[in-house]
């Protein structure tokens, strides 16, 4: 079993802990799978968050994010049956995640790129916050950023997306997105020449 | 050419994230030093490395979480949706109301989901036992379990049968009983003929000839059938350990742990033959255990304990294993959506010849057949027991199509609305094959154009992925039955069958949902998706 964690921040993780959490999140799991409605809740709670911003940082975008949450929790309560627990359950959403996140960049009702990511509001408490031409700037970079990742193919996307923003090792990408590690890695390649290519051709600078 | 001396940007990234050698570092800085494009791009890089990390700690927007939860408990909770729906239904079949009715009702539901939600949410830390069933005030607890109803089709019917409990009648009127739900309360009989009665994919009973069967409980969790008289044959699907299905004959009750069995009870005599899975006979005070290919028989004043289990030989099995409660449908919704997308085939036929639809044996002799709306075959055996002659039935959505065979087995199909009355030889034969040739051109038409929309789609392909791991594409396919309106959309969606697993299949289906057509004629397509 591997769990796939964006480093939290909180500091105290020590195994015993862990350990806990394990059992805390198969006897949740059991409980979902005998259908129990307050379990259901309870795993909805607990991981709503997280999903709500994995799909956010994947797609750059709020715009239907309802929908897709929702999507998740639903896929995730009719596929419960068949989780084996051979990935932590936040891994196994994350692939639920990626995956609606896939169908959605694949969705050719696209919808038009980008009001891209609002500028944190809840997070704000910087020592000193950014002065308006800065944080301008820093929008803009965002938006350099998914309006290159939106001009690659959807799988190149996600799992450049997943390597060099999540910073998840190929072995975790290649079960999220249930493939190959080589497969994942030679797609990583491409993904990674075409991405940073698109990102230093800025408008207007054609280079050369 | 200049280009081939920069530095490759994904190099720089490199070099920007820390990723290269201390030598490959220090070529690159001497490069960029130097070169004002790399230098450029360089800094454009760092400024995106900053705003990926930055990405990476968005924190997520606040969303209407107790609203989305709302919906995700709709949505999986589908026995809650189904009561709501039955609870609605006698308002919805009146045109009148159906506006104030609809957003009434979903005003309600949405309040009650949302309060029900609420305050489990509140519940949620320190969750109560809650007692299972010990309701006083049903209106009062709307939280309280409701086990939505069954509701089955008819989708065979020969000869004298009933569906309200009166006596069977060989003139029924087919129409209605084709357009009638059977639920819970149901008195099914029949006298010479036969009925089958679908409640679920792959799941239905039938009644043989002179048999009398009620509907005590048929809900999602309990179907409880009494078997007055005769015998019924049932196909069940796998069903969960807290759903339960029982047949009540006399003083012995047969309950249901697996799939295919027939339940006879005549003159008080039971006689229980398993085709699969296991079913369990009990009278109160012991049980036998029938499994697949086992038959038990218990006299009347006979105990059960002393009844032996025997065999049944191979040939009888495999007739059960093929002829137990059929024909079904081969795609099942929800019965109300399957009128709408089913149709009614009404067939004559000399006594006791065989007929086969679709190449399927479905019976034999006169009967109506449900059919899901698309082209069909139609084969009537000839004097000598073979099949040599063969007739299409176009069959729209809520369609009722008559069809004649004469003693050779020649099959004659009537035209579309045709009554009975207007089956004088020969009369509007011009008509007959001016329609049936645009619908030919129309059905072609759409397939062609359905084809093309999917012709080398990366999604389908995606759908299927999985299997190519296991090199179990090739060969695969599922066949679709689409009604394509005038409008190109489509009005109903069936698989038809398909040889790869339900994810696949359900990931095909989304995919030839979304094809949208242009306005053109409207047909039922029957097309293979193949691999």
């Amino acid at each position: 079993m591997f769990s796939v964690g964006r480093k939290s921040g909180s500091g105290s993780t020590p195994s015993q802990q862990g350990t806990q959490e394990l059992a805390d999140e198969a006897e949740l799991v059991r409980r979902c799978q005998a259908g129990e409605r307050d379990a259901q809740d309870a795993f909805y709670r607990r991981f709503r968050r997280q999903v709500a911003a994995n799909l956010y940082r994947v797609l750059g975008q709020r715009i239907d994010l309802d929908d897709l949450v929702q999507d998740v929790f639903v896929i995730a309560f009719r596929g419960l049956a068949r989780f084996r627990g051979e990935a932590r359950l936040s891994t196994w959403l994350y692939r639920i995640c990626v995956n609606v996140a896939l169908g959605r960049i694949r969705s050719k009702t696209r919808r038009p790129p980008a009001v891209l990511m609002a500028n944190p509001v809840v997070d704000a408490v910087e020592s000193s916050p950014p002065s308006p031409e800065q944080a301008l700037r820093q929008q803009q970079d965002r938006e350099r950023v998914y309006r290159a990742l939106e001009a690659m193919p959807p799988k190149k996307r996600i799992v450049l997306y997943l390597h060099e923003i999540e910073g998840l090792d190929l072995k975790e990408i290649a079960y999220i997105v249930d493939a190959h590690p080589v497969t994942v890695r030679t797609r990583l390649f491409y993904a990674r020449r075409e991405f940073y290519r698109l990102l230093t051709e800025g408008e207007g600078e054609g280079g050369g | 050419m200049r280009l081939g001396k920069h530095i490759a940007p994904h190099r720089l990234a490199d070099a920007v994230s820390g990723r290269t050698s201390d030598r490959e570092s220090a070529r690159i800085e001497r490069h960029v030093t130097a070169c004002a494009r790399c230098a450029s791009a360089r800094d454009r890089l760092v400024s995106a490395r900053a705003a990926m990390a930055d990405i990476a700690e968005q924190p997520p927007p606040e969303l209407g979480w107790d609203h989305i939860g709302v919906r995700v408990y709709w949505s999986t909770s589908s026995a809650r949706h189904a009561a709501l729906r039955e609870k609605g239904r006698p308002w919805w079949r009146q045109a009148a109301v159906v506006p104030v009715a609809g957003a009434l009702g979903l005003t309600a539901a949405a309040g009650f989901a949302l309060t029900l939600w609420s305050a489990e949410s509140r519940r949620a830390v320190d969750p109560p036992a809650r007692p299972p069933v010990a309701r006083t005030a049903p209106a009062a607890a709307p939280q309280a379990p409701v086990t939505p109803r069954l509701r089955g089709v008819v989708t065979f019917a020969s000869g004298a049968v009933a569906i309200d409990g009166g006596a069977p009648r060989a003139d029924v009127d087919v129409g209605a009983l084709f357009a009638s739900a059977i639920v819970e309360g149901a008195h099914l009989r029949t006298g010479e003929g036969r009925l089958v009665i679908q409640f679920g994919p792959t799941s239905g009973l039938a009644l043989t000839p002179g048999s009398s069967v009620r509907l005590v409980r048929f809900d999602h969790r309990v179907v409880e059938l009494v078997v007055d008289e005769g015998t019924v044959e049932v196909e069940l699907a796998r069903r969960r350990m807290d759903q339960t299905f029982s047949v009540v004959a006399g003083r012995h009750r047969v309950s249901v742990l697996g799939t295919a069995f027939q339940v006879g009870h005549r003159a008080g005599d039971l006689d229980v033959e398993c085709a699969r899975g296991q079913v369990v006979v009990s009278d109160g005070a012991s049980q036998v255990a029938v499994s697949a290919g086992e038959h038990i028989q218990v006299m009347e004043r006979s105990l059960l304990a002393r009844a032996l289990r025997q065999e049944i030989d191979r040939r009888r099995l495999a007739g059960l294993e093929r002829g137990l409660a059929r024909p079904l449908l081969p795609a099942w919704t929800e019965s109300r959506a399957l009128f709408d997308t089913s149709s009614t085939v009404e067939l004559e036929a000399p006594t006791g010849r065989a007929v086969r639809v679709d190449g399927v044996e479905v019976g034999a002799g006169s009967f109506a057949l449900r059919v899901m709306s698309g082209r069909h075959q139609l084969e009537v055996a000839g004097a000598g027991g073979g099949f040599a002659n063969k007739a299409w039935i176009d069959a729209a959505p809520r369609d009722r199509r008559e069809a004649r065979a004469d003693s050779s087995g020649i099959v004659r199909v009537l035209p579309a609305g045709a009554t009975s009355d207007a089956r004088a030889p020969g009369a509007g034969a011009g008509a007959v094959s001016a329609e049936q040739a645009a619908m030919r051109a129309a059905r072609r038409l759409r397939r062609r154009q359905l084809e093309r929309a999917l012709e080398g789609g990366e999604r389908a392909l995606q759908c299927m992925r999985p299997l190519e791991k296991r090199d179990l594409v090739a060969g695969s396919y599922v066949v679709f039955d689409v009604g394509v309106n005038a409008d190109g959309s489509q009005g109903h969606l069936n698989v038809v069958r398909s040889n790869v697993p339900p994810d696949a299949e359900r990931c095909l289906r989304r995919v030839v949902d979304e094809v949208e057509l242009p306005d053109g004629p409207q047909a039922t397509v029957r097309f293979k998706l193949a691999f």
